[in-house]
């Protein structure tokens, strides 16, 4: 039996490699017993190439335009007939057999007379160890397996010759009555024509098999961009495109309908997640990908058609040669696992650059780190830093005090008092407010709901939905994380470690100084919390950290500030100031300062949608000035001069207190090396004290409540006490050695006099807190006193709504209709308008005063079950109530409070219930900003060189 | 370009941080959400209560019920139904000043609705000639009564009458102080009176063998009108002095008992401390002019939840109206019983007037109003009226601060109305004092005018 062996070379401005594929080929153990090129108009030169080396009858022509299958069948056309034994050995421009691929590739078809078609190794051309495709086969979505890993190297381990759905057409020996009879697919002119060709032999009933030993070594010039044809297009595209081909118009009919919308979802996820990774591109391609391919559905029913007559075996004994179903997702979580260990692996480095410039503590400047640095040889590790270090037990001491201080806010109930509301049962509360456009409250109301509902309601499902806790954690724990964000800040601005773990203790009790905790100020404490953070973010827009860093902190900023802002609207027009002084101050990098600047306080705008735009025409402008939390009145008090120099916004800690920090900062001034750092804190003080300034002369309502009330300013000092903070830390770092290195004079006792005082100013603080505990307003406590048969009621249906009455004819009533058991956090933004409730408001007059039936009966129009006066009942009130038809007499809780059911049954016909249609878009723009503000913000994917 | 130096830079920061404090000027904090009722509209329904003696007690009453002119934007006349509480009252047209007589059987009620409920006014009047005056206001339920004065002695006895005019039951409790703390009381709480009736308590079937007693009525349920007819004598062998107790919403730091009769055998200030704290007692006489401690009275001191009496005979001066004022800084309650040789009058602490009061007068006594000014001057005009509506006699009084003040409303008048002008404070009273005998007082209360209107607004919790 004699065998005949055509080597096909198919080229196209391939002289980059030819010369060495040429040659590969004339060094053949076994040669080929014919060889023709086919050179596809390349440009270069190949032809003359090609022409020299293999005569000028063995090379033929095609258009620019042909595809490899194409070329291949123009190659063939110019052979003699087929011969009973006659092999076609196909090789690229850009892959290189190995002496005796061939032979190996013949000892193989000789033995096993049943293999069609017979593939080498591939391996990459310029390391020539590593392994590209030992076989290939295609997975459920489209992705090209070579169960290989990535880098694999060629140690002898892939040495058995086996079955495959397919081997690439580079080095692909093929029975040439097979190839012409199937011949390769016109419509995958580059991509996926070998693994469909695999696939239609191996339907055909033709073996296709691997043959290990046989090496061609391969560039994929057209995967890799590195070769542009006519044809190529975008590669990414066209791979995509050519594998949903493959796939759907081999598929077995019956999974077909799935196949397609398994397809399609799949290809829209990975284009979201290309984008989520910031791959824009990618993501286009993908997406062309497939349009390319689901809008011309007749290629698909006529390569379906073209396939039925060449089939002969069915479905099912191919299926083992196609990649497991479980694959794709075992790339996915691959995929997932390479990013985590990625952001570990930049976490770990950024840890080793940290401890690099601790070092060595004169330098102050961040910078490359040192690559000894990288691998600390007395390292303790991550244990043992913990034990060891002074931060370990200063986190174990605030938590410790944080214990302490909480020893009347355990046991049963919920936090609340002051400004805070009780938290509701679940997170998915916050979440059915914050995405709700009707909101079935007192008298109805659309209002939008305040931003901060969003980042509590993804912090509570993070703690499987206990809002209870996690309002438990901000305000018990808020310092000892409030000093944990500003320690990670005062490390990356000062090089002292003492200095930062100083400034991170005097900074994390300003919660409880101030006494935002014990008032109840969420807002207050949450921003105290998440203000080092943004401070931290806002670094990295400064000059001289490069454009990629810059772009991206700009949007780290934006997220951070959007936070900040979400609880503490106010935060916002204190960063348009300090943006201000900024650009005011860059000189000559103003134009990029401008961008990374304004895009956070721009997008910010964004990131508090419908917030930012809606708030105004239901809550009022001055809406935008109060804090997340309850306004209360009552808390607030005048705000002396002491106050605002020492930072005392309510009923805190004594003043005296803080007169180390005051008296570090003024003295930070005067140390020459440090003052221009110095200088800029202090002009984020001045910033604070003018907002407070302005803000602490007037009082404001909004349109749910309108008693006009002084606001609470408790963030502006909260900024102007952190800013000192971090501006006696500046000049703390080293002052030691500063104070003991100069020539004896005044400074010396007076510095050292300060250092005491501000190194005594936090622990005081800190003993203070101990003794005296979190509590205040703030207090544990049930969340209602309205009877629980009403509020059952109410839950069951919320038409069964409670007025509750309190106060008293002398001084006054306040109502609120509860819907629900008690207020909860959150609500009282959405609560609607006094306005809205006039009519109520006239009513509930009407029941004070001198009711009749005719105003019972308007209230059970307007969703009113139950009428509820908690004690200590008014007892006028309560005589009126009782001697109106209409109501009866319901149970009550106690001796003096009073409780009256309505006789008619509720209805609610006069609620004002009209959802925002506006809003689903306003929240769909918001999601979408977060996501593309998140995906900026993420780290790049390439580093920068 | 020479940079600017950072010691300039330092300085304006600096400089700038202390402007910003000093330039601060931190808005006070809001008022308390607390604010008075405002006043509304006229009231569009009044429902008052007159009520009777048990039955058997021998006294012939008048029950007359009036619709007062000169409430400032009231001149409407209007129907009134007029009868007992249990129904079947009759409906009469009533002219705007006129006052007319109704039957006084049943525990009558007057109730008007629309242009008549603005201005309803009435009393019950008891005379024997020559002997005793009684007089009553005809009242409007409430939730809270407390009467100071009551007895349930051998020489000294209290009946409580209590009307329900809703339509739904009222539930009572009922609380008894005497001189040694809470008396001990059994079944008097949780009672029901049901709608449209009257209940009446004698005392002494409560607090047995007690000669003074003050009286709470608290409606923990729907309201009640409330009041107390007492009988008292000085001995055995004096003659039975009849008097309706004045009633006081609740304890106050500062009464006025005004409408003493000018004359008396025996005076005697009765201070009811339902508190649980002991309560010091600052007793001042309010004269023609002026307020002075009386001498020989010293520091008056009221245990918690005890009744005191407080002899006043001789320390007040005679021949002129005066009042007597109790401070205390904790809530107190007070009247000062004053008998003469045929009678007692029972005066109660009056509240100061938010709008026009009118009593009735009793054909055949001399009546006298007495008003004492608050702290600053008070200015009170007043007029008096036939039955008829015709106006027979007026006069403006201006009162020097917490000065007393009486006005004579003459002969032929069936009826007061007082006005008070401007911004000072007056209470008042009208002491009854007859010819051959018999005194009488009954403290003046605003009339029905215009509703309340409690200052209402949305919570936000």
């Amino acid at each position: 039996m004699t065998t005949l062996v055509t080597a096909l070379l198919v080229s196209h401005d391939g002289d980059r490699w030819l010369a060495a594929v040429l040659d590969g080929l004339a060094a053949q153990t076994r040669q080929p017993d014919r060889c023709v090129a086919v050179d596809t108009a390349s440009t270069d030169t190949g032809p003359l190439l090609l022409r020299q080396r293999l005569g000028a009858d063995a090379v033929l022509e095609a258009p620019a335009t042909s595809g490899f299958g194409e070329a291949v069948a123009h190659g063939l056309s110019g052979l003699p007939p087929a011969e009973e034994h006659e092999w076609v050995w196909l090789l690229h421009d850009d892959s290189a057999p190995a002496p005796d691929a061939l032979e190996r590739l013949l000892v193989v078809a000789g033995d096993q007379p049943s293999v069609s078609v017979l593939g080498p190794t591939l391996r990459a051309w310029p390391s020539l160890r590593r392994l590209l495709e030992v076989g290939v086969t295609i997975s459920g979505t489209g992705g090209r397996e070579t169960g290989l890993e990535h880098g694999e190297h060629d140690q002898g381990q892939h040495d058995r010759v086996r079955d495959v759905l397919a081997v690439n057409t580079a080095g692909m020996l093929v029975r040439r009555s097979l190839l012409e009879s199937l011949g390769l697919d016109p419509r995958l002119p580059l991509f996926g024509n070998d693994i469909d060709f695999g696939w239609r032999a191996a339907r055909a009933g033709e073996r296709v098999v691997v043959v290990p030993d046989a090496v061609v070594f391969h560039v994929e010039a057209a995967h890799r961009g590195l070769r542009r044809t006519p044809v190529t297009g975008r590669v990414r595209r066209g791979e995509r495109a050519a594998a949903l081909y493959v796939l759907l118009v081999n598929a077995p009919p019956v999974t077909l309908p799935l196949r397609v919308v398994r397809l399609l979802l799949g290809s829209l996820l990975r284009a979201l997640g290309l984008l989520l990774v910031r791959a824009p591109r990618e993501a286009l391609d993908e997406l062309s990908g497939l349009a390319s391919t689901y809008l011309r559905p007749g290629r698909v029913v006529a390569g379906r058609r073209a396939r039925r007559g060449t089939a002969k075996v069915p479905h099912r004994e191919v299926r083992h040669l196609l990649a497991p179903a479980w694959v794709p997702y075992r790339r996915g979580l691959d995929l997932v696992g390479d990013a985590v260990s990625r952001g570990a692996h930049q976490a770990g480095d950024r840890s080793a650059a940290r401890r690099a410039r601790h070092v060595e503590p004169a330098a102050t400047e961040t910078g490359p780190v040192p690559a000894e640095a990288q691998s600390l040889p007395d390292d303790p590790g991550v244990l043992g830093r913990l034990v060891a270090g002074p931060v370990a037990w200063t986190s174990a001491l605030l938590v410790l005090a944080a214990v302490v201080a909480a020893r009347d806010l355990v046991g049963h109930g919920t936090l609340q008092g002051g400004a805070l509301l009780p938290a509701p049962d679940s997170a998915l509360d916050w979440w059915r407010t914050y995405l709700g456009s009707e909101h079935r409250i007192g008298t109805g109301s659309s209002a939008p709901a305040a931003p901060y509902l969003l980042p509590m309601a993804v912090a509570g499902t993070v703690l499987v939905g206990r809002a209870w806790l996690l309002v438990a954690v901000l305000f018990l724990l808020a310092v000892p994380l409030a000093a944990w964000g500003a320690h990670r800040f005062l490390l990356r601005v000062t090089a002292s470690r003492p200095a930062s773990l100083w400034g991170a203790v005097a900074y994390g009790v300003l919660p409880v100084v101030t006494g935002a905790v014990q008032g109840g100020r969420l807002g207050t404490v949450v921003g105290t919390l998440v203000l080092p953070w943004l401070a931290h973010a806002a670094l990295f827009l400064r000059a001289g950290e490069s454009a990629d860093r810059r772009a991206r902190a700009a949007w780290r900023t934006a997220l951070w500030l959007g936070v900040l802002a979400a609880f503490v609207p106010v935060a916002w027009a204190m960063a348009v100031l300090v943006g201000l002084v900024v650009l005011v101050a860059a000189g000559g990098d103003r134009t990029v300062m401008s961008r990374v600047v304004l895009t956070p306080l721009v997008a910010v705008l964004v990131l508090l949608l419908p917030w930012s735009l809606a708030t105004w025409s239901h809550q009022g402008p001055a809406a935008a000035l109060f804090e997340a939390g309850l306004p209360s009145p009552h808390l607030a008090r005048a705000l002396g001069r002491w106050d605002l120099v020492l930072g005392r916004p309510g009923a805190g800690a004594p003043l005296w207190l803080s007169t180390g920090v005051l008296l570090a900062a003024l003295a930070a001034l005067l140390r020459p090396d440090t003052r221009r750092a110095v200088l800029r804190a202090w002009t984020v003080v001045v910033v604070a004290l003018a907002t407070t300034a302005v803000l602490a002369s007037s009082t404001f309502s909004t349109s749910s409540s309108t008693t006009d009330q002084p606001l609470w300013m408790g963030f502006p000092l909260v900024v102007a006490q952190a800013a000192g903070i971090a501006a006696a830390a500046l000049a703390g770092s080293g002052i030691r050695s500063r104070l003991t290195g100069a020539s004896f004079g005044w400074r010396q006792p007076v510095g050292a006099l300060v250092v005491v005082l501000a190194v005594l100013t936090p622990l005081a603080s800190v003993l203070w807190w101990a003794s005296s505990g979190s509590a205040g307003a703030l207090h544990r406590g049930s969340g209602s006193d309205v009877p629980t048969y009403m509020t059952d009621a109410a839950l069951e249906a919320p038409v069964n709504g409670v007025l509750v009455l309190r106060g008293s004819t002398a001084s006054g009533f306040r109502y609120v209709l509860l819907r629900q058991p008690g207020m909860r956090l959150g609500d009282d933004s959405v609560l609607p308008s006094a306005a809205a409730q006039s009519r109520l408001t006239a009513y509930v007059e009407d029941l004070a005063a001198a009711p009749t039936a005719a105003e019972v009966r308007a209230l059970s129009r307007l969703g009113v079950a139950f009428v509820y006066a908690p004690a200590p009942a008014d007892a006028a009130l309560a005589a009126h109530l009782d001697s109106v038809s209409g109501l009866s007499r319901a149970s009550a809780t106690g001796r003096s409070d009073r409780a009256w059911q309505l006789d008619s049954p509720p209805s609610d016909e006069d609620l004002h219930l009209a959802a925002d249609r506006s809003r689903p878009w306003l929240l769909l723009v918001q999601g979408l900003a977060l996501g593309v503000a998140a995906v900026l913000a993420a780290p790049s994917r390439r580093r920068a060189a | 370009m020479r940079r600017p130096s950072t010691a300039l830079a330092v300085v304006v920061l600096v400089l700038a941080a202390v402007a910003a404090v000093l330039l601060t000027r931190p808005a006070a904090p809001a008022a308390p959400p607390a604010a008075p009722p405002s006043v509304g509209r006229l009231v569009s329904s009044t429902a008052l209560a007159c009520p009777d003696q048990p039955p058997g007690s021998g006294v012939s009453p008048t029950v007359r019920v009036g619709l007062a002119p000169g409430l400032p934007g009231v001149h409407r006349s209007g129907t009134v139904e007029t009868g007992p509480v249990s129904g079947g009252s009759t409906a009469r047209a009533l002219s705007r000043g006129s006052l007319v007589t109704m039957p006084a059987d049943g525990g009558p009620e007057a109730r008007a609705t629309g242009a008549a409920a603005a201005g309803l006014f009435g009393a019950r009047t008891e005379r024997v000639p020559g002997k005793a005056v009684a007089v009553t206001p005809c009242v409007a339920a409430r939730a809270r009564w407390w009467f100071t004065g009551a007895g349930a002695g051998l020489d000294h006895s209290s009946t409580l009458v209590l009307a329900n005019l809703d339509p739904g039951p009222a539930v009572v409790d009922l609380r008894v102080l005497g001189p040694d703390g809470d008396v001990e009381t059994v079944a008097t709480t949780g009672i029901v009176v049901a709608p449209h009736t009257v209940r009446r308590f004698a005392l002494a079937d409560l607090a047995p063998q007690t000669d003074d007693l003050a009286l709470s009525v608290k409606a923990e349920r729907g309201r009640v009108a409330a009041s107390v007819t007492d009988a008292f004598r000085q001995r055995a062998t004096a003659p039975t002095g009849r008097e309706w107790l004045s009633a006081s919403e609740q304890p106050s730091r500062d009464l006025t008992v005004s409408g003493l009769p000018v004359k008396a055998q025996r005076r005697t200030l009765l201070v009811a401390n339902p508190s649980e704290l002991e309560a010091v007692l600052d007793v001042r006489v309010a004269g023609r002019s002026g307020t002075f401690t009386p001498t020989g009275l010293g520091e008056v001191t009221v245990g918690p939840r005890a009744i005191l009496p407080v002899d006043l005979t001789g320390l007040l001066p005679t021949g002129e109206p005066v009042a007597v004022r109790v401070t205390s800084r904790t809530p107190v309650l007070a009247m000062v019983r004053s008998v003469d040789p045929t009678d007692t009058s029972d005066a109660g602490a009056a509240d100061p007037l938010t709008g026009p009061a009118a009593a009735v007068l009793v054909p055949g006594t001399t009546a006298s109003v007495q008003l004492t000014a608050g702290r600053s001057r008070a200015h009170v005009g007043l007029t008096s009226y036939a039955a008829s509506g015709r106006r027979v006699h007026s006069a403006r009084l201006t009162i020097s601060p917490t000065a007393t003040a009486a006005w004579s409303p003459g002969a032929g008048a069936a009826y007061v109305v007082v006005s008070p002008r401007g911004s000072g404070s007056v209470r008042g009273a009208v002491s009854y004092g007859g010819g051959g005998g018999g005194v009488a007082s009954v403290p003046l209360g605003a009339l029905p005018g215009r509703e309340l209107r409690p200052r209402v607004v949305p919570g936000l919790r």
